[in-house]
């Protein structure tokens, strides 16, 4: 059974957000909020290409984009990277997908922590260590941003 | 979930090209070469934000092209396992529905859907719904992608509803 | 076969089987009342197999029983034996004499009696024998031949030990023989056969015993102490093959070739295996309960039973005796498909008498069938025991029963899982993510390190383990998949399907196909992680998903699924057709198809469109048909894998096209279209001849310069090749006239011009200093044309050439040449006919010959550098030496382009004829409306010729030597005929001397003298042929009126000489064309037209014209 057929295939680290892990292309690429990618597209400088991808992420962006405004969507990252243990890939999510408790946050957006380096990576037990915020700071985050898209103009 | 990135882009430039509008020429080259594309490293590249350097044309011998290495910063798509996204549904059959997120499709099975939804075949559109929720084209949906699988053109995900938080939205 | 078996001394089958036969039944009937047919068929086969028994025991018994009493000793081997050759026999008599062998039984009976009575009385004489024999004396014999290992050995003999028996360097050895393949078995048995028959003759077989293996045909192995004795025993025997060696097998080999795995210990109840041959071959089957000796097995499994019996139907079959196995053939030539059991179909087809029912159990020739599966009893050895590997449709089918209804006895899918288990080890590979099931490190998970033999390594995943491995029987892992995973099926009759998998439950994984979007359930084992989709159920044979292709001449369809070796397409009509790869004709390409959609606009490959009517579906269109019918695909749609067929002209696009040019989309490492538009647009834009854009000459006004309509003024409305439709000013008349005889009225003064120079002229009238073409697009140019169109091309017409966008042109400069056929002829200065008379209605070979001057450029500058500079330098001498008007022609001979002119004087035959013109050579047979014209390309002619190969040049010399009857009729019609340039070279002409020739053209700066000679007659006195293209060939010329009377002779450029012709009767001359060529001549007669009667020194009559000949004076 053993031999030379029987190569080792390439360990290539899997990706997988709920842990971090995006790939060395994306660990610590910069995250957009819909809202931002919304910004962009909307005020292009170049005619829109016809693409059926430009097309339905258009069409997406302006179905999911929660802040409509460049303030508010500014204002929102502000408010966030005022917690510097949210990677840019969790801030995004947060600002993304709203959630209304640090309950569903918890739930919806990863916690596990990924240091720089894209390999030694600590894997949390259960879902109680290594949260990087603790619940009331994180629900304080999420009703600040609760109102300001409520109170975006 | 969208990034803004970096990327570069090489583009062969034929000599009948060399000229004053050549700048002109490399830039609809690059936009039309790399938006709307797909890759599995990158994912979707959905609209160029801006060129950072076109690139010092080297002609390359034999065949008098200049090659060009072009950077530039553009918006991206790359859907990861474990990401939870919004996506609205397009297409639903008894295996399970189709939801748009952006560019990407995801496909959701009917076993990873709360087996309180159930498949309802008499229903125009088709739909799957439980007591208080229906899914049904158009409906707003939070997922959670399970799976990715690259083409040379296209990104297809399968994702789940099937846990807490996740399901219909309004 | 099975006869012959039957008769094995060596295997005791004969007798264990009978006895345990009896045993069985007796133990059937107790326990197991209700099955008629399997008890019917028992005792059929009882019967027969004590008929056979009987034959041979009188032969045998006197063998047998001794063994059976030394079993203890030798047992083992013997044993085995009978295990490995029951394999086979036991099914040939259950599939091809199942059916007839209680038929066999009455008729056996008699035609053996003779024999049998005589094998009677032979093994009687035996039994005496052997009574006679002192019982002390075997018991001897025996101890004598098993003493060795007896002695060695010190304990109880009830219990050897394994290593004991085998054997020894003291033993009779084994020895490999080659037989023919298939008749081991047979041979082994004549060989037993044998040795009976010698056993008490003088000669005896000194074999000591002979086996063969299953597994390893076309050998048998016989036990002997030597060689010889094996050649002795294999003497006379058919189908052994002792030449080919007998080997002697290694003691250490000896004991592995007998030993053989214990396999039914495997058959429990629940099981399942396969049936190995006959009709149900590779059929599932449920093991339902095993017979206590372990060789039997009851099975269940789908009936396969014939609903279309042929005509003389089983009933009458059933009837007849002994007919060879007729439900096996029929069943071998067409298998029913497997099906339950119904059992009105049944009777229906085969009526009411053949099925009776019992209880709970129908009973169908001969066979029971139970729940609608068939119930039947196999010999162990026709069954496959291992990798049976059922798939999960297989067990689906079994444990839904016939009515799709969930049987009582569910599955038990651990019976699955132990069969997949195994299987499950050969497939696991390093990096394999598995989880340990069972065991106390179950619920562990990680990836497979290293596999050796059962034993898996594996690196956890967890902190506990903290990167250490873990060892853990193969058994007791499984592939681990969680949803979301990537995979492909690597057996089974999903093979090669690729996709994402959605759920796992236990060791079934289900996933979403990548191609077919439909769920598909697998057992992990088959799978594998992968990171590319499904290709290969993407393509079958040369065809693809979402190919066009034409199944007969009128449907054409689109691949929309592809199947494991055939496809599902989608016709024009909307049909959905499932073919075989071999009945697609074609594949068609429907990237250059037109079609355009409901705006009008022109409907492509990729395009997103919309329906504006029906039902409004979106897709992407794979292909367009016919203009009319587009096949478009959306994945949203799960018909027809997305792929539908619509009208065209019932499409929009979704994004409107604008109509500007999307530079982007341009494919930049070509050409760019935009340059190479305009004039070149045709050639390059399109890269499609064909559709190039409109005859440049259409719309251009000419005069009729020629034939009856001569004088007329008009506008070309169409040409087809030499022919242009002109539309007369007067008379509002269009008549159909060649080309050659029209001049183009340039405006705005209306001077006549070449024809030619309009096209050129059209999109930029440059002057002549801006000639020099731009090197870049030339080379581009260059480059594509040589691309596009064979360097020489004999049958490219001239007015193609004309269309042939000039390169020159295109740069928007004045062509070279082009400019060069402006430039008056020198030589029609000399009151010559114009060359274009000549050419424009002979049916020239040269004209044929006719290279467009690019088209050899091509060739010579197609992108080498050289090539380019030195075209570069010969551009300017060209430029001067063509640019004045009525030069000497002298100074072609001087320019420094002087190579490829130095070529046409190796190239060209001189000719007779006294005019120095190329008009043959010319591609003037269109373009040539003024004689220049005619004259200058053809100067490029001669140079394309000369880069001709030889073929093509060879023939360019025979046309050049056309015999002068048509030259003749040339002349007389067309009065005209040009000589090469160097027609003072040609063979048969520069051997002569005396030719009175005139200076011609040898004006200019590099003009011969300045032109001080032009005009001057002389005398040839030899000609010197250089050869070279570097050094112009010259003639020595006498001069009667030299400019310096010091110097009478002077060599003279052969290029500026032009013969002088004839005028009177009685001169002298020499022919320079035609089959007297070369030839010296007198004139008899001048007639009106040039024409001239002469009678060459052969006395041969020629009528020729005099521009065909050149004076000669006789007394030089």
């Amino acid at each position: 059974m053993s031999g030379p057929r029987l190569r080792h295939r390439p360990q290539v680290e899997e990706e997988d957000a709920s842990v971090l892990k995006l790939g060395a292309e994306f660990n610590n690429a910069g995250c957009l909020l819909i809202s931002e990618v919304k910004y962009l597209l909307e005020n292009r400088d170049k005619d829109a290409p016809d693409t059926a991808v430009y097309n339905k992420t258009l069409e997406y962006v302006k179905t999911f984009a929660k802040f409509n405004t460049t303030d508010s969507a500014s204002a929102v990252r502000e408010t966030l990277r005022r917690e510097p243990a949210l990677t840019q890939f969790e801030t995004a999510q947060i600002a993304n997908l709203c959630p209304a408790n640090a309950e569903e946050a918890k739930s919806v957006v990863p916690r596990y922590m990924v240091t720089s380096s894209s390999h030694d990576y600590v894997i949390a037990y259960g879902n109680q260590s290594l949260v990087k915020i603790d619940d009331d700071r994180l629900q304080t985050l999420l009703q600040e941003i609760q109102t300001m898209r409520k109170f975006q103009t | 979930m969208f990034f803004i990135k970096e990327l570069s882009h090489t583009i062969l430039l034929h000599p009948s090209y060399f000229g004053p509008r050549m700048l002109q020429f490399l830039e609809s080259k690059l936009y039309s070469d790399v938006e709307g594309t797909c890759s599995g490293q990158f994912g979707y590249i959905i609209a160029v934000v801006s060129i950072l350097d076109i690139g010092k044309g080297m002609v390359l011998s034999g065949s008098g092209q200049a090659e060009f290495i072009t950077r530039y910063r553009a918006i991206v798509f790359k859907p990861f396992k474990g990401e939870v996204v919004d996506g609205v549904v397009n297409n639903v059959t008894k295996m399970g529905f189709f939801a748009d997120v952006g560019p990407l499709t995801v496909f959701v099975s009917h076993q990873l859907i709360h087996p309180d939804m159930k498949f309802d075949p008499n229903s125009n559109p088709p739909s799957f719904a439980s007591e208080e929720q229906i899914i049904e084209k158009n409906t707003k949906i939070r997922l959670k992608i399970v799976g990715t699988r690259v083409d040379a053109t296209e990104i297809f995900a399968i994702g789940t509803i099937k846990e807490d938080h996740l399901g219909v939205i309004d | 076969m099975s006869d012959a078996e039957e008769d094995a001394p060596f295997n005791n089958e004969g007798f264990e089987e009978n006895e345990e036969v009896e045993e069985e039944e007796d133990e059937e009937e107790e326990e197991n009342p209700p099955k008629p047919s399997r008890r019917d068929y028992d005792d059929d086969e009882e019967d027969e197999e004590d008929e056979e028994d009987e034959e041979d025991m009188g032969a045998e018994r006197g063998k047998k029983r001794p063994k059976r009493t030394k079993r203890s000793a030798v047992g083992r081997f013997l044993d085995v034996e009978a295990e490995v050759d029951e394999d086979e026999e036991d099914e040939d008599e259950e599939d091809e004499y199942a059916r007839d062998e209680f038929v066999v039984g009455g008729e056996a009976d008699e035609d053996d009696l003779a024999r049998r009575a005589a094998d009677h009385a032979r093994f009687d004489r035996r039994e005496r024998e052997l009574d006679d024999q002192d019982l002390a004396k075997i018991a001897e014999d025996v101890s004598q031949r098993y003493r060795r290992t007896a002695v060695r050995y010190s304990g109880d003999m009830s219990d050897i030990p394994q290593r004991l028996l085998m054997p020894s360097v003291h033993d009779a050895n084994l020895w490999q023989v080659r037989v023919r393949p298939g008749k081991e078995r047979d041979l082994v048995f004549s060989l037993m056969r044998k040795a009976i028959d010698l056993e008490y003759s003088n000669r005896p077989l000194q074999i000591v015993s002979a086996f063969q293996r299953d597994s390893l045909p076309g050998m048998i192995y016989v036990e002997a102490r030597s060689a010889k004795q094996v050649s002795d025993a294999c003497n006379g025997l058919v189908g052994i093959y002792p030449s080919r060696g007998i080997i002697l097998v290694p003691i250490e080999e000896m004991a592995s070739l007998l030993q053989i795995k214990k396999q039914d210990l495997t058959v429990t109840p629940g099981s399942w295996v396969r049936i190995r041959r006959g009709k149900y071959q590779g059929d599932i089957a449920q093991v339902m309960d095993i017979t206590e000796n372990g060789e039997e097995v009851g099975l269940k499994f789908i009936p396969r039973i014939d609903l279309n019996p042929k005509d003389d139907g089983s009933v009458e079959i059933m009837g007849k005796k002994r007919k060879k196995g007729p439900t096996g053939i029929s069943s071998s030539s067409m298998r029913p498909p497997q099906r339950f059991f119904n059992y009105e179909e049944v009777v229906k087809v085969y009526g009411r008498k053949a099925v009776s029912k019992r209880n709970q159990v129908y009973v169908f020739q001969n066979e029971t069938y139970k729940d609608g599966f068939i119930e039947k009893d196999f010999k162990l050895a026709g069954l496959q025991l291992d990798n049976v590997n059922p798939t999960l449709d297989e067990i689906t089918r079994f444990t839904h029963g016939q009515d799709g209804a969930e049987n009582d006895a569910n599955v038990d899918l651990s019976i699955i899982a132990e069969a997949s288990r195994k299987a499950a080890i050969s497939v696991l590979q390093p990096g394999d993510h598995v989880e340990v099931f069972e065991g106390e490190q179950s619920g562990v998970h990680g990836t497979v390190h290293s596999i050796e033999q059962d034993i898996v390594s594996i690196q956890p995943v967890g902190v506990d383990f903290d990167g250490q491995r873990i060892q853990l029987p193969a058994r007791s892992v499984r592939k681990r998949f969680k949803p979301g995973d990537h995979v492909k099926v690597m057996t089974g009759q999903n093979a090669d399907e690729t996709g994402l998998v959605v759920s796992v439950s236990a060791n079934v994984v289900t996933f979403l196909s990548d191609m077919s979007m439909q769920e598909v359930s697998v057992f992990s084992k088959d799978l594998r992680e992968a990171a590319e989709v499904g290709t290969g159920t993407n393509v079958v044979g040369n065809y693809e998903l979402h190919d066009l292709v034409q199944l007969d001449m009128q449907t054409v369809g689109v691949i929309f699924k592809t199947e494991r070796d055939s496809f599902r397409v989608l016709d024009q009509n909307g049909q959905v057709r499932l073919v075989q790869p071999h009945q697609i004709s074609m594949r068609r390409d429907s990237n250059r198809a037109i079609a355009t959609d409901a705006e009008g606009h022109e409907l492509r490959v990729n395009d997103n469109v919309k329906e504006v009517d029906g039902e409004g579906r979106k897709g992407r269109v794979l292909h367009t048909h016919q203009s009319f019918f587009a096949f478009l695909h959306n994945r949203d749609y799960n018909e027809h894998g997305g792929v539908f067929v619509t009208r065209a002209r019932s499409l929009v696009s979704v994004a409107p096209k604008g109509n500007i040019m999307k530079l982007g989309a341009a494919d930049l490492s070509k050409m760019n279209p935009a340059l190479s538009g305009g004039a070149m647009g045709g050639m390059v834009g399109s890269g499609n001849i064909g559709r190039g854009p409109r005859d440049r000459l259409i719309g251009v006004p000419v005069t009729v310069v020629k034939g009856p309509s001569k004088g007329y003024i008009g506008t070309i409305k169409d040409t087809n090749g030499a022919i242009a439709r002109v539309e007369l000013n007067t008379g509002n008349k269009v008549i159909s006239i060649d080309k050659m005889k029209l001049m183009w009225r340039k405006p705005p003064t209306g001077v006549l011009e070449p024809l030619e120079n309009a096209i050129a002229g059209r999109p930029s009238q440059g002057g002549g200093s801006t000639r020099t073409p731009n090197p870049y697009n030339n080379r581009s140019s260059f480059g594509q044309r040589t691309g596009a169109q064979t360097p020489w091309d004999n049958r490219t017409p001239a007015w193609e050439t004309n269309r042939t966008p000039n390169p020159y042109a295109a740069a928007g400069k004045t062509p070279a040449w082009n400019a060069a056929s402006r430039t008056p002829n020198p030589y029609a200065d000399g009151g010559r006919t114009p060359a274009w008379n000549s050419a424009s209605r002979t049916p020239n070979p040269y004209t044929n010959g006719n290279a467009s001057p690019a088209r050899p450029a091509g060739g010579a500058w197609g992108g080498a550098t050289p090539g380019r500079s030195g075209w570069g330098g010969a551009a300017s001498p060209r430029q001067t030496g063509w640019a004045s008007p009525a030069r000497p022609s002298g100074a072609w001979a001087e320019a420094p382009s002087g190579p490829w002119l130095l070529k046409t004087v190796q190239g060209e035959p001189p000719l007779s004829a006294p005019t120095p013109g190329f008009a043959p050579y010319t591609p003037g047979a269109d373009l040539g409306v003024t004689p220049a014209a005619a004259a200058t390309p053809g100067v490029f002619d001669a140079y394309a010729d000369l880069r001709t190969p030889l073929a093509v040049f060879s023939d360019h010399r025979n046309a050049v030597s056309t015999p002068g009857v048509s030259v003749g009729m040339f002349a007389n019609q067309e009065g005209e005929f040009e000589l090469p340039l160097r027609w003072l070279l040609e063979t048969d002409i520069s051997n002569k001397r005396g030719m009175m020739v005139e200076v011609r053209s040898s004006h200019g700066a590099n003009g011969w003298y300045n032109g001080e000679y032009e005009g001057k007659q002389g005398v040839v006195l030899s000609i010197f042929d250089t050869h070279s293209e570097q050094f112009p060939s010259t003639a020595r010329v006498q001069f009667p009126e030299p400019l310096d009377p010091s110097q009478p002779i002077i060599q003279v450029p052969v290029e500026v000489l032009a013969p002088i012709h004839p005028e009177k009767p009685n001169e002298e001359v020499l022919i320079l064309h035609g089959p007297q060529k070369g030839q010296m001549a007198k004139v008899n007669m001048v007639e009106p037209g040039g024409t001239m009667v002469v009678t060459t020194r052969m006395f041969v009559v020629e009528e020729i014209t005099s521009d065909k000949l050149v004076r000669i004076q006789a007394d030089v």
